[in-house]
């Protein structure tokens, strides 16, 4: 295994929530620079194994490496040098809506760097509108935003710290086709210009032909395969089959496939 | 001294060749904001601005370099970048796309009287909202009243069970604290004119009429009337109000009057609840300190303390009862938005309550002493 390529190293997982095995041997391993999409059916587990690469959630064995540090016996202060150098958009947003939307984006500067006042407000600034909101945004509280909105904030406050993995739990979900294409350009824009790794859990087929490198399909509590979507598309799986080839599916690859 | 080095970048003041060596990452920007203002620079000219020796850039480096173009006061120099790898040029020209030119526009602070102003218009409208709320209460449970099918006793009966039942202990325990407390003052004072036995009078008297009615309030606005408008308030952030009124079920219906209603039969409850243990606690003590045995304090608050008394005391509480549901419902249903609002309304819901308990129980005393009861 070449470790100098690998960001993300997950070898034989297992969780189980209350009577549940959710997770049972799985093996994941995530290469630097790539966009990967984890896919399944719902209640295969997808957010649980984003819960538990994030140390959110503790899985019962196995283990997880990020950036080369083993992250499930890391003492706080190692799994902080971790933690500064990930983001996260959350499937709800998670924004706090005590704060404005500036004050939201200016938070990670605040605490995890040692930038002056001034350079932490132009720094958000700049990232709220390459996310592409407008100025006048910047006051509002997340409740007064639209879900567009709120998610490009969100989107912004992630990636603030210039962090090298992204996460993104269903960041297209909810949002009319339009705000959806422009934020998987969006995506695909910053994956190019800061060399992130991304990490996608999405439902959304069009994201998945449009901005993935590589796709894992999450099945039977382990991941099943993981391959290109082109390839993954024709494995004799059943579950790959129902998933990809259902009549939404087969809209998405021929228009994808043109 | 042409030429300067310093880390992250070295300057010839010859050449104006600004060359930047090391990690422009957003962990070193501190330390190369710093260096940057530790520099004079020439008022005009040109500088050209080197960077085959960045070793990594991240875009808050980038954003750091062209913000730095940008802010230079004047017009007069000129800055060439040269030698950046693709991936860096990239990542400046991402920064230079994304300025602001506008500035976010400020929240205008209004002077002082203006704002004390603004402060009493809104609590003047939040007053008439309040009266509004009342108002549509009322319509809706005439309505209802024609309609039993619409009777939602299994949300009255589990407001009856989480009001009532669950706060018996804490409400057994405040009262005959009370009791204990009065008694214990009293008596010390009663003693030296040998008036002990008007232990009984005072005790009687000022549990039933006043502490059962007023402490037993206190705590259910404390306990129920947030709860109340925590409950509502979450509910409708989640938009639960709005699903239930697009089933044509109204609000008022399932949710508000179910509350008030439960709280209006479950305040007296525990008002006579209130009122036993206080008299307890003061009988107690009674024993204690003044040596009135439990069967002369019986005896006696029965020819001493009229029934009136209790009545007073028991007709206090449906009356305190509905300012405690109905503000802690309106305040619950006004929520909107964010975790804080929850959290403002549920404050406002408790403080305003209990201001009004003690206001409302003011005037019963007034009017009361009027009538000579």
């Amino acid at each position: 295994m070449n470790t100098h390529n690998t960001i993300i190293e997950i070898k034989n997982l297992k969780i189980s929530l209350g009577d549940k095995l959710i997770h049972n041997h799985l093996n994941l391993s995530i290469k630097k620079g790539e966009i990967i999409g984890i896919v399944g059916a719902s209640g295969t587990g997808k957010t649980t194994l984003m819960r538990e690469i994030l140390m959110l959630q503790r899985p019962n064995s196995g283990s997880i490496h990020v950036f080369g540090k083993e992250l499930m016996n890391a003492t706080p202060e190692k799994l902080l040098e971790v933690q500064k150098r990930w983001g996260v958009l959350f499937q709800e947003n998670a924004l706090f809506s005590s704060l404005t939307v500036l004050e939201n984006i200016s938070f990670p500067l605040r605490e995890r760097s040692n930038l002056d006042e001034e350079m932490i407000r132009e720094l958000a600034i700049q990232r709220m509108l390459a996310v592409g909101l407008e100025i006048d945004s910047a006051n509002k509280f997340p409740s007064e935003l639209s879900g567009g909105m709120e998610k490009r904030a969100a989107l912004a406050r992630a990636i603030v710290l210039d962090p090298e993995i992204l996460f993104l739990d269903e960041p297209t979900t909810g949002l009319d086709p339009d705000s959806a294409a422009e934020l998987d350009e969006l995506i695909l824009s910053l994956q190019s210009l800061m060399g992130l790794t991304i990490i996608i859990i999405t439902h959304d087929l069009d994201t998945l032909w449009r901005v993935t490198d590589r796709v894992a399909f999450l099945d039977k509590e382990k991941v099943l395969c993981v391959d290109k979507i082109e390839n993954l598309i024709h494995h004799s799986d059943a579950s790959i089959q129902k998933f990809f080839n259902g009549p939404r599916g087969r809209a998405v690859k021929n228009k994808h496939s043109e | 001294m042409a030429m300067t080095k310093h880390n992250f970048i070295t300057f010839d003041s010859e050449t104006r060749e600004l060359t930047c060596h090391g990690e422009w990452n957003i962990s070193n920007l501190a330390e190369i904001k710093k260096v940057f203002d530790s520099i004079t620079w020439p008022k005009i000219g040109n500088i050209s601005i080197d960077g085959k020796a960045i070793t990594k850039m991240d875009s808050a480096g980038a954003f750091f370099l062209t913000n730095w173009v940008t802010k230079l006061p004047d017009k007069k120099l000129k800055i060439h970048f040269e030698s950046f790898s693709e991936i860096n040029k990239k990542l400046l020209a991402f920064s230079e796309k994304q300025k602001s030119h506008d500035d976010i526009p400020e929240n205008k602070e209004l002077p002082w009287l203006q704002g004390l102003g603004k402060v009493f218009l809104l609590q003047l409208q939040e007053f008439y909202e309040y009266i509004n709320f009342i108002g549509r209460l009322f319509f809706e449970s005439l309505r209802i009243l024609h309609n039993p099918t619409s009777w939602r006793w299994n949300t009255v009966a589990s407001v009856i069970n989480t009001a009532g039942t669950s706060a018996l202990p804490i409400i057994t325990l405040l009262s005959f604290m009370i009791g204990v407390v009065i008694s214990y003052q009293m008596g010390n004072e009663l003693r030296q004119y040998g008036a002990n036995v008007f232990i009984v009078n005072l005790i009687g008297f000022s549990i039933l009429r006043e502490f059962g009615p007023l402490l037993t309030a206190i705590i259910i606005a404390g306990r129920t009337g947030s709860a109340i408008t925590a409950q509502l308030g979450l509910m409708k952030i989640n938009r639960e109000l709005d699903a239930i009124n697009t089933m044509g079920i109204t609000s008022e219906e399932l949710l508000l009057l179910p509350r008030l209603i439960g709280v209006f039969i479950v305040l007296p409850l525990l008002t006579i609840w209130a009122d036993v243990f206080g008299v307890l606690g003061g009988m107690l003590m009674a024993k204690n300190v003044l040596g009135i045995t439990p069967h002369e304090f019986i005896i006696r608050f029965g020819h001493e303390i009229p029934l009136r008394a209790l009545f007073i005391g028991l007709g206090k509480a449906p009356v305190f009862a509905l300012i405690i549901a109905s503000i802690g419902c309106f305040q619950g249903v006004k929520v909107h938005g964010s975790s804080e609002s929850v959290a403002m309304h549920t404050t406002r819901s408790v403080v305003l309550a209990i201001f009004f308990i003690i206001i409302v129980d003011g005037i019963f005393s007034i009017l009361l002493s009027n009538y000579k009861l």
